[in-house]
């Protein structure tokens, strides 16, 4: 059995969604399937033990009943990286420590699903890149590329980077308008050059979107209205300035968004909820007027109300959508369907099996 | 469905009826046994045995006879199980005047839509909530809570504010204006203006409608129904909230959207309404519907004491369209006999300083019966030997005697000097304006109004397309999570409409170009294709006339450089070679949805007409013929269609056709947001017009 390393070469790529996906399509196919993390890189405790925050949720997606600590064997925490640094020998153990985890983990497993750090460079200092790890775990590294106008620079590195244990490519986040260009010039030219590739997946804004509860919660709002309608997922968000005219032609362009604007500017707020509007989220601490609450309510959209102004509010929220864990249950079907639809998981079975 | 049974019921029960004499509850009921109301009045109240003389009830359960109105004033939690008692006792209409509905937050907009779920249930109309209440004067009742009652008239009065509503009743008592009915509309849960606008329309008491709105609930409901209201009786509507800061105001006070003004403008200009910018002029226009009869046509005779008044009503003529009519001889030979040597005979006509009453009847009398007088202004100033009371008694006598319908206004300016003739001619019906300008406003109202009134009605007409492909596309956009189509998308469409494109293909790479160049002829125009360019001049997308091979050459990469520097991200699918078109005049057909009345229809002369000088014109779709005939009348730029300086005339008709294609096409996808046809070329008179550019994006 050949562990399947799942890395990327930045974060948000989507390891996390592929690991769920395909852990999810072999389990369906009967196989019991292990799920490993040997390097964390978002610490957390959970019941006194440090462990990843992504490693403890896909672990309980994929119902792996191992001890947290082999799943997740090293975190790099800021402790890790201020004691590798002043000491040469600190991480002299790492490889045998995930190597230990992983020999406990894969007992009684018909394959095993490993998810890289944020990038392949991650812990390179300690000892622990991508690299390392699938050299000293025998695996084969499915490379998660996010498509971008340089993807095919960044495949080429990250092959170079890794050597032979690449498996091969999956390209995510592939915009529709682009596929063509994928389709007739991308993937020819990796093949030419000799990678596998897995699949590619059409950008999906599902995936990226937060639900209005979280939004709330990383911004620490308070939602004002309609609260049986919080768990309504928004995939983009717009700013609402202008006059009531304008707003509406310009909230017609997107739907499923957040409408960032004023407490105050009913106008902009009923613009807002005549489009397709998941919630609106009102700034300067002001209360809309009772209308309009109510308005928002009757159509069952949530008002978040926050404490900063609007151009912070912006800044908070294009962090937060696009960045976000896919911790909702209907995020889950849909990535199973998704790799279902576009990833060869007959090709990754054949490879962990040689 | 017809109203009776709410402005004139026979018997009506006001539940929550109050001793306490400031309370809601007792001022309505007390109000409607002041209006002499002679139906059979039930008090509800759960403790009292008698309020302002009346034996009360607990119930409506507990009345002995059937009730055809039920008044609900108790606190808006109760009202649900009281709409309750009435369904059992079969009421069928109530007015809701408790407030804490919709207006009032989370839970107001939760018992709302109990509310009217219940109502629909029960079978009960509902007036309000959060309303004033109605008053029929020929009834006669007052079932509201605002303690003037008008006299008795002819005006119809909806309002959506309540508040503004007691004002313009008591102003109304204090200048003698009459109503026939006035209705508070609340939160228009139920019934809204489009009910009484269509209602009123058979109502032999109302001869005029009014209306003070802030939103329209229903607007394309709103033009049909007006439209044919309006062909009768004239219709005439305050809007507020037409400006961004007074749009915001609408938006807090009421939770609706206040519309875009040009759509209310259009939708207004279609279904004939008359529209009234300040409550003055509400009242100015519906007093001289409402008392005078309309001019046949533009001619309008001016009688004065005075030089300047009438120089000022005959400028207020001019501006307006106003003709001042021209006098046949007798009238003038009968004006010689007995107007002083110094007296203008002429229109304007100056009757001098020192008219007395009997030199205002024989004028008046005189030019009333020329034919070619359709209207009279009299206007009057207070000098020293003025009569104006007496002027004012030989005006209404003359009107009275004399056998010709035309309508004769009064300008008495002033203010103690004329204050008993303006309170005189207020009671026989002659409007009276405080300036000239305003009379002639109103005269000018009166005319457009007739010419609508007897303008032939025109039908949509309905082209035979087969549009599944169209449909089709729209799909596959929707399925691809985009809501923009391209131009090539845009071009398909138009096609299947019947609407003349450039010829153009798509090239992929130089050679493909140069292909198609030879097939189409030059001069042509190359422009980008990608999926993630939608403002092609921006990214230097579009080149335009193209004269020969090399110029193909250096302008096809060109482009692509462009699009690399400031698009590099983009999928470029090839650069569309199309025809370039020569002789044609540029104008623009752009179509917005509004929230109100749905897709509204612009057109206009394009560039710096359309961008610096906002020349345009809209319409809401869909259009006749007539109205699309108006859109381009309506720009003040149609001269340079028509042809100027020599130059020939453009194919106006084409663009008819085509604003009657693209209308029928939005109606036909209503999930069309916008499109623009963006240039469309005009050829010269029989040549047609071609649609340049398009775009078209749909509902996301």
């Amino acid at each position: 059995m050949i562990p399947l390393f799942f890395i990327s070469n930045q974060p948000f790529s989507g390891k996390s969604s592929m690991c769920v996906g395909v852990g999810k399509l072999f389990a369906e196919k009967g196989l019991r399937v292990g799920y490993m993390k040997p390097v964390g890189t978002l610490p957390t405790r959970v019941g006194g033990i440090t462990t990843d925050e992504d490693a403890q949720y896909i672990s309980n997606i994929l119902g792996v009943k191992e001890e947290l600590e082999d799943i997740c064997p090293i975190v790099l925490t800021q402790q890790y990286n201020r004691e590798g640094l002043k000491d040469k020998n600190f991480s002299k153990g790492f490889i045998d420590l995930i190597k230990n985890s992983y020999n406990r983990i894969q007992k009684g497993k018909d394959i095993i699903i490993l998810e890289g750090a944020k990038s392949i460079e991650d812990g390179y200092f300690l000892g622990i890149s991508s690299d390392k790890i699938c050299e000293s775990l025998g695996a084969k590294a499915v490379m998660v590329i996010k498509y971008s106008s340089e993807i095919v620079d960044q495949v080429l590195y990250a092959k170079q980077f890794l050597g032979s244990c690449v498996a091969g490519v999956i390209i995510n986040w592939v915009p529709r308008s682009q596929l063509e260009y994928v389709e007739e010039l991308i993937v020819p030219f990796l093949v030419k050059n000799k990678i596998e590739i897995f699949g590619y997946i059409v950008s999906d804004k599902m995936l990226s979107s937060v639900s209005i509860k979280e939004m709330s919660e990383l911004l620490g709002g308070q939602i004002i209205c309609a609260q049986d309608k919080v768990d309504e997922l928004v995939e983009t968000f717009m700013v609402g300035a202008m006059g009531q005219e304008q707003a509406l032609k310009f909230f017609r362009r997107k739907a499923n968004k957040a409408v960032i604007t004023g407490g105050d500017r009913a106008d902009v707020q009923l613009a807002a909820l005549e489009t397709p509007t998941k919630c609106l989220i009102l700034t300067g601490n002001f209360q809309p007027s009772t209308v309009v609450l109510g308005r928002a309510e009757e159509l069952g959209v949530p008002m978040i109300l926050v404490n900063f102004d609007t151009l912070t509010a912006v800044e908070k929220v294009g962090e937060i959508i696009g960045h976000v864990r896919f911790h909702e249950i209907k995020k889950i079907d849909k990535i199973v369907d998704v790799v279902r639809e576009y990833v060869g998981i007959n090709k990754l079975m054949e490879i962990s099996k040689k | 469905m017809s109203l009776h049974h709410l402005f004139c019921p026979k018997s009506v029960a006001v539940i929550g009826a109050a001793r306490g004499k400031r309370k809601v509850g007792h001022i309505i009921l007390s109000n409607i046994i002041s209006s002499g109301y002679k139906g059979k009045l039930f008090p509800i109240n759960l403790k009292a045995e008698k309020i302002c003389g009346v034996k009360c009830y607990p119930s409506v359960l507990n009345v002995p006879c059937d009730i055809d109105l039920a008044i609900i004033v108790i606190p808006s939690v109760l009202v649900m199980g009281v709409l309750e008692e009435c369904s059992k006792k079969n009421v069928k209409w109530s007015i809701i005047i408790s407030s804490g509905f919709k207006e009032s937050g989370i839970d107001g907009v939760r018992r709302e839509r109990q509310l009217i779920e219940k109502a629909k249930n029960y079978g009960i109309r509902i007036l309000g909530p959060n309303c004033l209440g109605i008053i029929d004067t020929s009834c006669p009742i007052n079932a509201s809570f605002s303690s003037s009652m008008p006299p008795r008239g002819s005006i119809g009065f909806i309002s959506q504010s309540g508040a503004l509503g007691v004002a313009i009743l008591d102003w109304a008592k204090t200048n003698n204006i009459g109503f026939s009915k006035f209705v508070s509309l609340g939160n228009k849960a139920d019934i809204s203006e489009n009910d009484f606008i269509e209602k009123w329309d058979g109502e032999k008491d109302t001869d005029v409608i009014t209306a003070y709105l802030e939103g329209i609930k229903y607007g394309r409901e709103f033009i049909k129904i007006s439209s044919k209201v309006s062909k009768k009786k004239p219709i005439i509507v305050i809007k507020s909230g037409n400006t961004d800061a007074g749009a915001r105001a609408v938006s807090s006070h009421t939770g609706t959207l206040a519309g875009s003004a040009k759509a209310y403008e259009a939708a207004f200009k279609q279904a004939g309404i008359i529209r009234a910018y300040t409550i003055r002029d509400l009242f100015n226009y519906a007093s001289a519907f409402s008392y005078q009869p309309l001019p046949k046509g533009k001619k309008v005779v001016i009688i004065t004491n005075a030089g300047g008044p009438g120089i000022m009503a005959t400028d207020a003529c001019e501006k307006n369209d106003i003709q001042l009519a021209g006098f046949g001889n007798k009238t003038i030979d009968n004006l010689k006999k007995f107007l002083p040597k110094a007296a203008n005979l002429y229109n304007p006509i100056d009757i001098l300083g020192d008219a007395l009453a009997d030199r205002y009847r024989k004028t008046l009398e005189t030019v009333i019966e020329d034919a070619n007088v359709d209207a009279v202004v009299v206007l009057l100033t207070p000098q020293g030997m003025t009569q104006s009371l007496e002027t004012a008694r030989v005006i209404v006598q003359v009107i009275k005697d004399s056998g010709r319908p035309v309508p004769v206004m009064t300008s008495f300016m002033g203010g103690s000097e004329v204050e008993k003739a303006i309170e005189f001619l207020a009671e026989k019906n002659i409007p009276n304006f405080k300036i000239p300008e305003e009379a002639i406003d109103t005269l000018k109202v009166m005319m457009d109004y007739n010419k609508w009134k007897s303008a032939e009605i025109f039908s949509v007409e309905k082209f035979d397309v087969d549009n599944r492909r169209v449909k089709e596309t729209f799909e596959r956009c929707r399925c691809e999570g985009r809501i923009e189509l391209g131009e090539m998308e845009s071009r398909e469409i138009l096609k299947i409409y019947g609407i003349r494109v450039p010829k153009a293909e798509l090239a992929r790479d130089i050679g493909g170009a140069k292909q198609i160049a030879k097939k189409i002829g030059y001069p042509l125009v190359l422009k980008i294709v990608s999926p993630n360019i939608l403002h092609k001049t921006d990214v230097g997308g579009v080149k335009v006339r193209i004269e020969d091979e090399k110029d193909l050459e250096e302008n096809y990469d060109q482009i692509l450089f462009n699009v690399k520097k400031y698009m590099p991200g983009a999928n470029i699918r090839g650069i569309l070679v199309q025809e370039f078109i020569e002789d044609k005049k540029e104008t623009i057909i752009g179509i917005s949805e509004d929230p109100q009345f749905g897709p509204v229809i612009m057109f206009g002369l394009g560039g710096i007409y359309v961008e610096a000088l906002k020349d345009v014109s809209f319409r809401i779709a869909p259009v006749s013929r007539r109205a699309a005939y108006e859109m381009i009348e309506e720009i003040k730029a149609v001269k340079l269609l028509k042809g100027t300086r020599g130059e020939d005339p453009s194919d106006i008709d084409s663009i008819i056709d085509i604003i009657l294609k693209v209308s029928q096409l939005v109606i036909d996808f209503p999930e069309i947001m916008e499109m623009d046809i963006n240039p469309l070329f005009v050829k010269r008179q029989g040549e047609g017009s071609i649609a340049g550019d398009s775009r078209i994006r749909i509902g996301g």
